[in-house]
């Protein structure tokens, strides 16, 4: 029975079909779960939004932009500071978010000069940012609202200013993938090659799908600067609007994330001929693959050794440690897509650990084929998942761990199972060799937790530990 | 009780017009208390009545006084013979949401009671053609609960009654919405009396009336004003006192069936092409 049907989805049997457990001796070529179709009516689907996709992902991690959505001020608020990626600007990106705050009058008569004087106003209160995103959003792609003229118009007007408009509205799509794609093609047709960069060495590249999750791109950033490479631009860890726009100068286009990010070094593939090199820069085995795969590539073999055997030296340590301790816990990974085929093997070669159960919200078919060929006999394979699955796969399995986002981290939380942000981490960068042993420290700080024995403890019981550890008169908790 | 009826037809069909003229002979030859809600975002469903008075929209003072400034006083206006007139207004065309201000603008009028328990016809004039959810508006559950649909026998008016006929089918089961009867405002085409009758058979329906064409009508637009104003002797005036008086005392409302392209077609070549 490869494919398995949840009893909480008895009524809606086709969701069977987005259900895998792998078997000894199969395949990708013999069961695939669906992916990256419309959400089955009745599934409590945990997928965003076209303009999500595009604002939360990518955009919105760019250092130097305002970032003004074009609809109700709701849309700005949701999608705004529920994902950590710092800048080395101060953060300038974290701190703000901007809204035409469309009201009902607007969606009547129509909102461009609302727009307009939204964006003339940002840039009025920040003389120093010259960089503006502008994303639409459901109402006012419904009502035809035409930002790109706006846009033009306020370019021409200030002169000094460039914005990029992202035609993102929420319903595109089945998911926040399709925010992804937007993004990717419009900025490839918009706004690469309307620059040049200063080019300071002979190898070039664009680290592309790294959004400087608590400092990523530093840890990569680090490593190339050893090796001599010159990173004309990161999609989109701590980069400015202008390092975007040279991206076409790049000698290889390193992708990380392929599901947010893999259409544009497609892009760049076909318009520039510049080569797509697919790595993991998540765990400390596929780290070290991915330095030399981009050594091999410059003929820099020697100084990718180099790199390596010093991170290697500095860490390797510590990772032993944790894998001591990690080694056989059993953890589930329900994230968004990519990470799940990013992590699930890495854990298992690096920490020991054994992935019993995966969920993504938006991957696609590569990244099922992915995971599934990485990822162990025996574990459930979830596309679009849910709350009321994921409660019954815990009935089904044991997990010490689950690596999620806060929403269902706060419920598994509630049945006494810790959980680390798998979206925007708990204590990062993630990344590289030092990212490896922070994940893990992470991951062995929730386990070992002594939270845990005592969470299921009532405290009003007089030898409840709680209070042996606090030291209390437990005739004093008699009155209570 | 009062009784809430809306008008369609296609777009420069003289939709408004026959509106005004038939609020007209209820309220001058019947004595009947009218409230024209107009719906179309150009807002001139209610001009004749007003003496050609552009009329402060409820949309144009959503947008520049904000909602709490839309009162009785400031958006309804009274005109011929005590005739209470509001325009919804709306945007200029290819901009914003027309459909969301019909929506809005009779959302408002409910709220502050002004289709209140005393009139004995409110009118809602719309536009053209119902091109979406916002023009269904005023067929809407506890809305106006029968329709008049102005046609004439020219070939496009006529695909335009039928859609209107089919958007009403859905609204007929959810909100009890029903067919009063086709306005034939007649533009003397060939055999159009003929194929209009055909035509309201076929839906199940009733030609309500049969107005003639009369330049007086056009002369009394001129003067910003309806035929019953301008000359309540004259022999259109009487027309559209028929017509008003059929829709006082029509029984006959119904869920009509609108016609397949097909059949449609037939009956239009029939009569363009007979002798």
């Amino acid at each position: 029975m490869p494919l398995k049907l949840f009893c909480c989805d008895e009524c809606i049997p086709e969701r069977q079909n987005h259900v895998y457990v792998k078997e000894e001796g199969e395949d990708t070529t013999q069961f695939l779960p669906l992916s990256n179709i419309e959400t089955i009516p009745g599934s409590l689907s945990e997928r965003g939004c076209s303009y999500c996709g595009a604002k939360l992902v990518i955009g919105g991690v760019i250092k130097d932009c305002i970032q003004m959505i074009h609809g109700p001020v709701g849309c700005a608020y949701d999608t705004w500071h529920t994902k950590r990626y710092p800048s080395d600007n101060d953060n300038f990106q974290l701190k703000y978010i901007w809204s035409s705050d469309t009201k009902e009058k607007h969606i009547i008569f129509g909102a461009e000069k609302q727009l307009k004087k939204a964006i003339k106003e940002a840039f009025k209160e920040f003389p120093e940012i010259k960089r503006m995103f502008v994303y639409t959003t459901c109402t006012t792609a419904l009502i035809g609202d035409n930002p790109k003229a706006v846009c033009r118009e306020i370019e021409e007007e200030l002169g000094d200013v460039d914005i990029f408009v992202v035609e993102c509205p929420g319903f595109a799509g089945v998911s926040q993938s399709k925010g992804h794609h937007e993004l990717n093609i419009g900025w490839m047709r918009d706004k690469v090659g309307t620059l040049e960069p200063e080019i300071t060495s002979k190898y070039t590249i664009n680290v592309i799908g790294d959004y400087n999750i608590q400092g990523d791109t530093y840890v990569l950033q680090k490593y190339l600067d050893k090796m001599g490479i010159q990173v004309i631009a990161h999609f989109t860890g701590n980069v400015t609007y202008d390092q975007l726009r040279c991206m076409h100068r790049a000698k290889l286009n390193v992708v990380n994330c392929a599901r947010s990010a893999g259409y544009i070094a497609n892009e760049l593939k076909r318009v520039y001929d510049i080569p797509r090199m697919d790595v993991d820069t998540w765990g400390f085995e596929y780290v070290k693959v991915a330095l030399r795969k981009i050594g091999a590539f410059f003929g820099l073999e020697d100084k990718a050794e180099e790199v390596i055997s010093e991170e290697v030296a500095k860490y390797e340590g510590k990772l032993a440690w944790y894998k001591e301790r990690l080694k056989g816990k059993q953890i589930c990974i329900w994230t968004g897509g990519p990470r799940l085929w990013h992590w699930t093997k890495a854990l298992e070669d690096d920490l020991g650990m054994e992935v019993v159960a995966m969920s993504s919200k938006f991957g696609h078919q590569e990244d099922f084929e992915k995971v599934i060929a990485r990822g162990r006999v025996g574990t459930i394979y979830i596309d679009d998942g849910n709350e009321l699955e994921f409660f019954e796969v815990l009935e089904s399995i044991h997990t010490d761990l689950i690596l999620t986002g806060p929403r269902v981290g706060d419920l598994v939380k509630k049945l006494h199972i810790p959980y680390i942000n798998g979206h925007a981490y708990h204590n990062g960068p993630y990344m590289g060799f030092e990212g490896a042993v922070n994940m893990a420290r992470d991951m062995y700080n929730a386990i070992y937790s002594p939270m845990w024995s005592l969470a299921g403890k009532d405290p009003r019981v007089v030898d409840s530990p709680m209070w042996s550890l606090a030291g209390k008169d437990p005739s004093v908790v008699q009155e209570l | 009780m009062t009784r809430k009826i809306a008008f369609y037809g296609k777009g420069g069909i003289g939709k408004s017009t026959t509106q005004q003229n038939t609020a007209a002979a209820m309220a001058y030859y019947h004595g009947k208390k009218i409230f024209i809600h107009g719906c179309d975002p150009k807002a001139d469903c209610t001009r004749l009545i007003l003496g050609g008075v552009a009329q402060t929209t409820i949309m144009d003072t959503l947008r520049e006084l904000g909602e709490e400034a839309v009162t009785a006083e400031t958006v309804i206006s009274a005109g011929f013979d005590g005739i209470k007139c509001v325009e919804s207004g709306g945007p200029e065309p290819g901009v914003g949401c027309a459909g969301r201000g019909v929506i809005t603008a009779i959302n408002l009028m409910e709220e502050m009671g002004a289709y209140s328990d005393d009139l004995d016809f409110i009118h809602f004039d719309v536009l053209g053609d119902v091109v979406c959810g916002g023009f269904a508006m005023p067929i809407r559950e506890g809305k106006a609960q029968e329709v008049y649909i102005v046609a004439s026998g020219e070939m496009m008016a006529t695909y335009a009654a039928n859609n209107i006929c089919k958007g009403l089918l859905k609204y007929a089961e959810q909100s009890g919405v029903r067919l009063g009867g086709i306005i034939c405002n007649s533009r003397k085409v060939d055999n159009e009396l003929e194929m209009m009758e055909e035509f309201v058979s076929a839906l199940g329906t009733q030609l309500i009336h049969f107005v003639p064409r009369d330049n007086i009508v056009q002369k009394a637009e001129f003067n910003k004003k309806t035929v019953i104003e301008y000359d309540p002797k004259c022999n259109q005036a009487l027309e559209y006192k028929t017509l008003a008086k059929k829709i006082l005392e029509n029984d006959m409302f119904v869920i009509p069936k609108p016609l397949s392209m097909n059949q449609l077609e037939k009956m239009v070549e029939k009569y363009g092409l007979m002798d």
